[in-house]
């Protein structure tokens, strides 16, 4: 199930909702652990028993890890098992493929990569010591398939939420902030990224002479802008409706598109995979207490990684690469002269990432260049082209509105001054977008879910 | 604030679930008016359909078609898109005074030849008296009506190439377009369609009257009657969009009230009217003129002139013929997407020898597919 949908909206979360906050509170967990499964279950029937399953193993793990002595072996295991079926579900047909083999017929369970990187986070952290191993399997499996941030993240560590799975509050105001919070997100999704979104699927299918240097950066800034709200609103619905259920969750986005530089930007860009990977992929591997040149190494690995990790498709390898030589360039010449750049120190950064999100977003390298060149084609400029003007007229609202709220302005506005019994208008505000969500879901045939191949 | 922050709490919360169940409770919509469709009703469960998810999907069509006040929502959707500048749905252009115009179909050469194939066949076959006719769609006669930047000359093109490409063929080619244009701000399209009002079909008419060769009657000669003053019509359907005044559909009538019989004979019917009142109230109620498409249709009147037409044509071609019907003792029209006989053998056996080619640019340019 995916929270932009009628399903979820208007059935699924009232019920949950209802049940949830009327049984007694030993109850409670259980009502969310059904509900998760049944979340998930609604868009993999099947695979929800391989979700079931890693939240067993890796239960299972951590109880083996507090006993054995064999430490290390049953770590080794525990993340060979994990990351084997992350590499055969997600993986295998990239490598099938790339050698030449036909593609097999497996399909790619939702969520996987997000909810295995949350079980290793539990298991390693054990392993180190520095959290306490679960022993109730009911709140480990709560932990894993917690519907809120199940199928497109932020990436909870398990020592994030640890406590709060035993021991949490419910206050009406956090219920409140939760609801105006899932509320947002739903907005930014619905209203913004998808109606956005259409504007990049119609320039991503242009062809070579169509595509004008005027459509390219268009279609680019489009996709920067669906990406964004798409992935945030996601996160906003998440760590919303973790409040509305007791939870905090960790922010996952800080305004990224502020950056004054590229290792800004990943410092504000979907934060949960970033540090995971720092926590446990970078600092495993040495860190910055290494010399120069393995540390480049190391953040080099880190990148086709985290590049990996977002589909099994070479492009999002090429993006990884692009990301890690940008930042070891940066280190070496660029983070110096930043502050003395100003304003044109964020134009930099701008530049760049609409660069990367085109690796990103096109798939076939062939593509990738012929859409980089028709950016920088003088020759084809296209900026009078009358198709290209009434677009350009039609969503300037919408991008003008996405970018302004991209800022965090509006929200830093709102949240100075709609405090004490002004906060009534936030509540207001919040149902409004909901029903406006609802009536856009209501026949949209344009509603991606973005994050399938994560 | 601490208890005034409980009770909105309870309040969202119970307002949200006590909606929830409405929507678990209420007896299913059957049709949308609105959207003129059945609405999908509650799937059927079995283990199977679970497994592979059908029933997942089934279910989510149910919940999008039957949540209470579904219909206000459409609007919402289209009024808020509106606000936030969107000058389009699904093709059709909002363009001014509540015009809601479709795009036209691209300039396709290959496809004007295929649709141009049988017109340049009998024409060549010399038997007969061609004329030939393209009529525009609202989006080249109301083009100022659009939006900004949303104009281009697709319907000139074809009409040029269409026009040029019967040159020297032995065929009368009417211009029709131009003398549409002469009257373009008068009531001659549909806001909500993309065919011409019955307004528009007199002007054609009144412009085929050179081409064919008979004294047309003035339209102080008819009587106008309103068929409907709330008809909707398909780019309106296409675009839902709320906020629109509804069309008005109009009838008319010679003044010597001659009588019409009209023949289908392909599907055995036939009816003593070119109107069929019954679709007005329909989701298609421009079908009134001649009861919609049908591959042959043939229409006898009073006319006494000794005349008979063959009409090759569309739904735009239609919606004239209760004008033409008053020169002509026969007319037998043609719709060749779903005629599969001769139009020649059938010329040829009752003897016709007038033949009009009668296309908007719309049916022009999709004729192959």
């Amino acid at each position: 199930m995916v929270f932009s949908s009628i399903v979820f909206l208007l059935y699924f979360l009232s019920f949950v909702l209802g049940i949830y906050h009327l049984v007694s509170p030993k109850y409670k967990n259980i009502v969310l652990l059904v509900a998760s499964f049944i979340f998930y279950a609604w868009g993999e029937p099947v695979y929800v028993l391989l979700m079931m399953f890693s939240a067993f193993f890796n239960y299972e793990s951590g109880i083996w890890l507090e006993r054995t002595k064999y430490r290390k072996l049953c770590l080794t295991i525990n993340i060979a098992v994990n990351i084997g079926m992350l590499v055969y579900f997600k993986y295998t047909n990239l490598i099938l493929t790339t050698f030449g083999f036909p593609a097999a017929d497996i399909a790619l369970p939702i969520g996987i990569s997000f909810y295995t990187f949350q079980a290793l986070s539990y298991t390693i952290d054990v392993y180190r010591g520095k959290t306490k191993v679960q022993k109730s399997l009911m709140l480990f499996a709560l932990y894993l398939s917690l519907f809120p941030q199940l199928i497109a993240g932020p990436i909870v560590r398990y020592s994030d939420i640890s406590s709060q799975l035993k021991n949490r509050r419910h206050t009406s105001k956090q219920f409140m902030d939760g609801a105006c919070r899932f509320c947002a997100g739903l907005c930014k999704k619905v209203i913004i990224a998808n109606s956005i979104g259409r504007l990049w699927a119609e320039v991503s299918a242009m062809n070579g002479s169509e595509l004008t240097m005027a459509w390219a950066w268009l279609g680019a800034l489009a996709f920067a802008i669906q990406i964004y709200f798409d992935f945030s609103g996601y996160s906003d619905m998440a760590i919303g409706l973790g409040k509305i259920f007791g939870f905090e969750f960790p922010e996952n986005f800080r305004y990224p598109y502020m950056s004054k530089s590229i290792t800004e930007f990943w410092r504000r860009w979907h934060i949960s995979l970033s540090s995971w990977f720092k926590e446990y992929v970078y600092i495993p591997l040495g860190g910055n207490r290494v010399k120069v040149a393995r540390q480049y190494i190391n953040i080099l690995v880190v990148w086709l990684l985290t590049g990996l990790w977002h589909g099994a498709s070479w492009n999002f390898v090429l993006w990884g690469l692009y990301y890690a030589i940008l930042l070891i360039i940066e280190k070496l010449f660029v983070l110096k002269h930043i502050r003395s750049m100003g304003k044109l120190a964020h134009i930099y950064a701008m530049f760049f990432v609409l660069l990367g999100w085109v690796i990103f977003a096109v798939e076939d390298t062939g593509g990738i260049v012929s859409y980089i060149g028709a950016m920088f084609d003088l020759g084809n400029t296209g900026f009078a082209d009358r198709e290209f003007l009434f677009t350009l007229m039609s969503d300037a609202i919408l991008i003008i509105t996405a970018l302004v709220v991209a800022t965090g302005i509006p929200k830093l506005i709102y949240s100075r001054l709609l405090t004490g019994k002004w906060e009534l208008i936030k509540y207001a505000a919040a149902v409004i977008g909901f029903a406006v969500c609802v009536a856009y879901l209501t026949d949209d045939t344009f509603n991606p879910f973005l994050y399938f191949r994560f | 604030m601490k208890k005034l922050n409980n009770i909105i709490a309870l309040v969202f919360m119970f307002g949200f679930i006590a909606y929830a169940l409405v929507n678990l409770f209420h007896a299913p919509y059957e049709k949308s008016e609105k959207e003129n469709r059945y609405l999908t009703q509650l799937p059927q469960i079995s283990f199977s359909k679970i497994f592979d998810g059908s029933f997942m999907t089934e279910f989510e069509q149910y919940a999008a078609d039957q949540y209470r006040w579904r219909d206000s929502a459409v609007s919402i959707k289209a009024s808020v898109e509106k606000l936030l500048g969107k000058k389009m749905n699904n093709g059709v252009y909002f363009g001014k005074d509540d015009y809601l115009i479709a795009e036209p179909s691209p300039f396709d050469p290959e496809k004007i030849n295929k649709g141009l194939a049988d017109l340049l066949y009998l024409a060549g076959t010399t038997k007969y008296n061609v004329s030939f006719a393209v009529i525009p769609t609202v989006f080249e006669i109301e083009q100022d009506k659009l939006p900004m930047f949303s104009y281009e000359d697709t319907e000139q093109k074809i009409i040029d190439y269409a026009h040029n490409a019967v040159f020297g063929k032995n065929i009368y080619v009417s211009d029709v377009g131009s003398h549409l244009n002469e009257h373009k701000d008068e009531y001659i399209y549909y806001r909500t369609d993309h065919h011409q009002t019955a307004l528009g079909s007199y002007y054609i008419y009144e412009k085929l009257a050179e081409a064919l060769g008979f004294e047309r009657y003035f339209i102080t000669d008819f009587n106008r009657e309103i068929l409907s003053d709330s008809f909707y019509g398909s780019s309106w359907a296409r675009a839902s969009i709320g906020g629109i005044t509804p069309d008005i559909l109009e009838k008319f009538t010679h003044w010597s009230n001659m009588e019409f019989y009209v023949r289908y004979p392909l599907e055995d019917r036939e009816r003593d009217s070119l109107y069929d009142y019954s679709l007005v109230e329909s989701s298609e109620p421009y079908a009134v003129y001649l009861g919609g498409n049908h591959p042959l249709i043939e229409i006898s009147s009073q006319a006494g002139t000794g005349r008979k037409l063959a009409i090759i044509g569309d739904s735009y071609a239609r919606s004239v013929i209760p004008f033409l019907a008053n020169h002509y003792d026969e007319i037998a029209m043609f719709d060749l997407r779903d005629y599969t006989g001769s139009v020649e053998g059938y010329m040829d056996e009752h003897a016709i020898t007038e033949l009009l080619v009668m296309y908007s640019t719309e049916t022009l340019t999709t004729y192959g597919n």
